[in-house]
């Protein structure tokens, strides 16, 4: 009884369409721009890398989804016997694509293990390529002062879109690549199931992000963004750990790119543009707080529903305006970064002085701290280092780092 | 069954948590800096 009431309840009034559609549409994208906003606040907010190339490590999961997890998918279903027209060439991969993924989406929607194994194996990949670009972009960038940085990496993300565009194989040059639907075997709205993901995906970043911060490695990312010179000066390897921490958060940036085509069952390099994976996220930043998660959250979630809201009603806003409605989203990205730099430069929420949980501030004020430096390890190589990251996630704590 | 009915309320469920949560933390670690912040103050005053 009580599960058939529950059940007239969440299935009552609630078709997608419409408001909710907007509400979906809403939903997936605040997750989006919570994992890039998040990665981005890691960076800068917290190591004070000034990473104006976000838009690259999110084409590189979009890329993903295209170039490997879409071969794979053809190769896979052609081996399992179905009938594809050839794809093999660059002319038969961009014009045989819709017909192949319409052959294909038939044959996914009595797959759903298939298709969810796709997922997780182009959300692997692209983590792992996301690295490897972070690395990469980091190799002739990471030793130059935050200006220079910001402008290699920003030529960074408009060459890599320029070799989306004309590099057919990839995701099909200017005219894009329809994406097989790994959900079709799922009877209603997959974008619904696309959402759910990736708020999930969202709130899992955010809690890896919190024990990292929380941790010893997030102590050393703060004093390196405070001084690096000192932070040198001690035996640090300061550009070894700002290459780690570009790569890491490259990573996690790249899973929102195969989140997106996804969500859209499509891919061209023009959805990943500059403006909107850099600056949006950037506006969400400041606007936010940087070096602060709730801040950044609070700067997803204002910006991204004004954004959807003027993109959804613009013919209604188009009646109010006297210019044309178009041109609104970047007036806003401009009016709301220069009022947030003018009146507000620490963000709606400002970051906190640093709290350690667990530490017993009363305790280590009266105590007289014992220090013995013999048993101490190594200064180089503790806390810096993929392996750093990998202890800190672990739970291990490090004594160097503190 | 109407599945996207109830994935839509699920989806509205994580979307509530996720910022409930963080809301959550986020006083959490303020009232505990401002607890060991006052016990600092205290201790100074105390040894003065």
């Amino acid at each position: 009884m009580i599960q058939e009431i529950a059940l007239g309840l969440l299935t009552s009034g609630v078709a997608v369409g419409g408001a909710s559609r907007l509400i979906v549409d809403i939903a997936m994208y605040f997750g989006l721009f919570v994992i890039v906003a998040m990665a981005l606040n890691f960076q800068y907010g917290n190591a004070g890398i000034p990473n104006m190339g976000c838009a690259v490590q999110v084409i590189i999961g979009g890329f993903t989804v295209s170039a490997i997890t879409t071969r794979l998918i053809l190769t896979l279903v052609g081996n399992a016997g179905v009938e594809l027209l050839p794809w093999t060439s660059d002319y038969d991969w961009v014009y045989n694509n819709p017909s192949n993924v319409a052959i294909v989406n038939t044959w996914l929607s009595g797959e759903p293990l298939f298709g969810i194994s796709m997922l997780l194996f182009t959300l692997a990949v692209s983590l792992v390529l996301g690295a490897i670009i972070g690395w990469i972009i980091a190799l002739p960038a990471i030793r130059l002062r935050a200006t220079y940085l910001m402008i290699v990496l920003i030529t960074m993300a408009d060459a890599s879109q320029i070799f989306g565009r004309n590099i057919v194989w990839i995701s099909g040059g200017t005219l894009g690549l329809f994406i097989p639907d790994i959900f079709k075997w799922y009877p209603g709205d997959r974008t619904i199931v696309m959402a759910i993901i990736t708020l999930l995906i969202g709130l899992i970043s955010f809690f890896i992000f919190r024990t990292m911060l929380n941790s010893p490695y997030g102590r050393l990312m703060r004093a390196i963004r405070e001084n690096e010179v000192t932070v040198g000066s001690v035996g640090k390897n300061v550009v070894g750990i700002r290459r780690n921490i570009l790569m890491f958060a490259s990573g996690i940036t790249a899973i929102s790119g195969s989140l997106l085509a996804f969500y859209f069952s499509y891919v061209v390099e023009a959805n990943y543009q500059r403006a909107l994976w850099t600056y949006w996220p950037w506006l969400m930043l400041i606007l936010g707080g940087p070096g602060n998660n709730a801040g950044t959250f609070l700067g997803c979630a204002l910006v991204i529903a004004v954004r959807r809201v003027i993109i959804v009603e613009k013919w209604f806003l188009q009646e109010v305006f006297f210019f044309p409605v178009a041109y609104f989203e970047q007036i806003l990205l401009g009016v709301l970064l220069i009022a947030v730099i003018m009146f507000r430069p620490n963000g709606l929420i400002p970051e906190k002085l640093l709290y350690i949980p667990g530490v017993n501030y009363r305790k280590l004020v009266d105590e007289e701290a014992i220090v013995d430096w013999r048993g101490a390890p190594k200064a180089r190589g503790v806390s810096s280092g993929i392996s750093g990251i990998f202890r800190t996630l672990g739970g291990k704590k490090e004594e160097a780092g503190d | 069954m109407d599945w996207d009915s109830i994935l839509f309320w699920v989806m509205i469920a994580i979307w509530v948590i996720m910022p409930a949560f963080i809301v959550y933390e986020e006083i959490r670690e303020r009232r505990a800096l401002a607890e060991s912040e006052a016990a600092t103050e205290e201790l100074e005053v105390a040894n003065e």
